[in-house]
């Protein structure tokens, strides 16, 4: 690993607010470069880095929901309406919550409205 | 006088003849064997009263020696006795402080053993209660599952009042 995930995507959108026009370009040199440092492996993460900051840029937040199963759509509506246009929510299932909601903001605050979490501070 | 002397037979120059030899012999006696014997006996009286005045005093001795090795003895056995009394006492003193011990040690270990007991039993306590726990969790859970949705949807809507805070 000759950089760390994180240096590579802000190189990336440094180079192409430097140049928005040549954006394809970049990308592709971009892809070149990750591949002749041998840092393929590492494309998740600076996908992950690189949506991240895109969305700050926009002034906006990583939302990741987590519901245990598929949640009626009125539900989800209300909670959806609670974020803002800006921002990438990100929703997917996992049944190990049994019940209710985890919400992940920015991986930095956390929202933990599960059945899981509930019986698991019960039940130290 | 001389008719009788005659008469009886005795010759004068034969008597004198036989008394200087007589004389002689006596003299040659007394020096050849009547003196060396009277000195020989004489040390032999000697060597015979110091040999009796040595075993008298030997005899002395010996009783000396007998009364000194009864003294000896006696405060041996005086000495052995005390040796024997204190032995006795500091041995009596080790035997009291070794059972003071042994009973300090036996304490401890019993003190030792209730904390064991007691550490095993509040692990076992709060073993059944974590399975305990967890049981009650596991059957929750399959509760829940049975009809999620009234809980989820509660879940749901309190998160989205809440969400409001963390943004």
């Amino acid at each position: 690993m000759k950089f760390s995930p994180k240096i590579y995507s802000e190189a990336f959108i440094q180079a192409i607010h430097s140049s928005p026009e040549e954006k394809e370009k970049l990308t592709k040199s971009f892809a070149k470069l990750i591949r002749k440092n041998g840092d393929l492996s590492l494309l998740p993460k600076i996908v992950e880095y690189l949506k991240g900051l895109l969305v700050k840029e926009k002034g906006g937040q990583r939302i990741k929901i987590e519901f245990a199963r598929e949640p009626q759509k009125k539900l989800a509506q209300t909670l959806m309406a609670k974020f803002k246009k800006e921002d990438l929510i990100e929703i997917s299932i996992n049944p190990d919550l049994v019940a209710g909601v985890r919400i992940n903001i920015d991986g930095e605050k956390e929202l933990d409205n599960s059945l899981i979490r509930k019986l698991n501070k019960i039940f130290k | 006088m001389s008719e009788l002397i005659h008469q009886l037979g005795i010759d004068w120059k034969l008597l004198l003849t036989q008394g200087v030899n007589f004389f002689i012999l006596l003299v040659a006696l007394t020096f050849l064997i009547y003196k060396p014997l009277v000195k020989t006996l004489e040390a032999r009286r000697k060597k015979i009263e110091s040999g009796i005045l040595g075993a008298e005093e030997a005899e002395k001795r010996l009783h000396q020696i007998e009364i000194l090795k009864k003294e000896k003895v006696g405060e041996a056995e005086k000495k052995a006795a005390g040796i024997i009394s204190e032995a006795e006492k500091q041995g009596h003193h080790k035997i009291t402080e070794a059972v003071k011990i042994a009973e300090i040690k036996a304490n401890e270990v019993l003190l030792e053993a209730a904390q064991i007991a007691e550490n095993k039993k509040q692990k076992e306590l709060s073993r059944l209660e974590k399975q305990a726990g967890a049981l009650i969790k596991e059957v929750i859970i399959k509760t829940v599952e049975l009809s999620p949705e009234q809980i989820d949807e509660k879940l749901i809507a309190r998160a989205s009042e809440l969400v409001k805070q963390k943004i």
